[in-house]
């Protein structure tokens, strides 16, 4: 599969997805601006909503933001990435696509969203006065590892979800329960240390999500952990290609 | 942040040129694609430590 055939394919899943609204592209830009303003000002201002540890009026909105909008790309490319063989079954039936590649295309639709939500979460600190740390720049190769990870579990979980239908299903509740195991909307400072501890080691999510905020708000990043993390990612994403590579006849016969 | 900017550009440019200029020779290896990911492995853990070291 070449890169052009990926970026058409990643071109055509965004413009699908608005296909036939009025606002079309549009609601790219209208949803995460909709999410930062409730996040921002609604629990901020109104619900005055405080984080433990930070004086700053926007500091849980930013909190909340900082950690939402690359989960919001993790959760929507493993999803989409672990039933992409079914959903693309009359392209695979009609052209020789690469399948270990072909989920790719989430991965870089999924990045295009995240960088328009991010890019308007910039716009916003910049009108609250607020800045971000510097560890900010590490922002891109954060982002990378958990793209792979999501996309090496969506590698295993599509050929799964082949043979098995109720992956998909499954895949959308365990993405829900993640979604609260990982310290999105609560702080680690509300939990006892040692259940955190417990949960950084067996949920990845934790560490990264950590790392997200702390390229915003005052706080520390383990790197280590980050590290090992992008091992993990790594293995976990050779892992889906193998997986892919040696059950793609049988995926084809099934499909 | 001057240092890491300077060093991640040289480190992932670097990467980005072995995957360009190395891919006659990986794709003659055995599972080329895992070759591939190594390279970018290496690359992001080499981003981080320089981070660790430069922006903490």
């Amino acid at each position: 599969m070449t890169p052009a055939l990926l970026w058409n394919f990643a071109r055509q899943e965004l413009v699908d997805r608005y296909a036939g609204s009025a606002l079309g592209f549009a609601w790219a830009f209208l949803q995460p601006i909709v999410t930062l303003f409730i996040f921002v000002v609604i629990f901020g201002q109104v619900m005055s909503a405080r984080l433990p540890g930070v004086s700053d009026t926007h500091g849980y909105g930013i909190y909340l933001a900082s950690g939402m909008l690359p989960w919001i790309a993790f959760a929507n490319t493993l999803s989409r990435a672990s039933s992409v063989f079914v959903d693309k079954k009359g392209v695979l039936s009609k052209v020789g696509l690469s399948l270990p590649m072909l989920p790719v295309f989430i991965v870089l639709a999924e990045s295009v969203t995240f960088v328009i939500g991010l890019g308007i979460f910039l716009l916003v600190l910049v009108l609250l006065n607020h800045a971000p740390e510097p560890q900010v720049l590490i922002l891109p190769w954060v982002f990378l590892i958990q793209q792979m990870l999501a996309l090496g579990m969506g590698l295993i979980l599509a050929v799964l979800n082949v043979f098995l239908r109720d992956v998909r299903e499954a895949v959308a509740m365990v993405i829900q329960l993640w979604f609260w195991v990982t310290p999105i909307v609560w702080a680690p400072q509300i939990v006892p240390p040692e259940l955190y501890r417990v949960i950084s080691m067996i949920n990845p999510m934790a560490p990264i999500t950590s790392a997200y905020h702390a390229m915003f708000l005052p706080g520390t990043i383990d790197y280590t952990a980050l590290m090992l993390l992008a091992l993990l990612a790594t293995a976990m994403l050779g892992a889906g290609y193998v997986f892919v590579k040696r059950m793609e006849k049988d995926v084809r016969d099934f499909l | 942040m001057i240092r890491f900017v300077l060093g991640a550009l040289l480190i992932n440019v670097g990467a980005l040129a072995l995957l360009y200029f190395g891919r006659g020779i990986m794709s003659r290896m055995a599972l080329p694609s895992l070759w591939r990911l190594g390279s970018i492995l290496l690359a992001i853990v080499m981003t981080l430590a320089l981070a660790k070291v430069t922006l903490s």
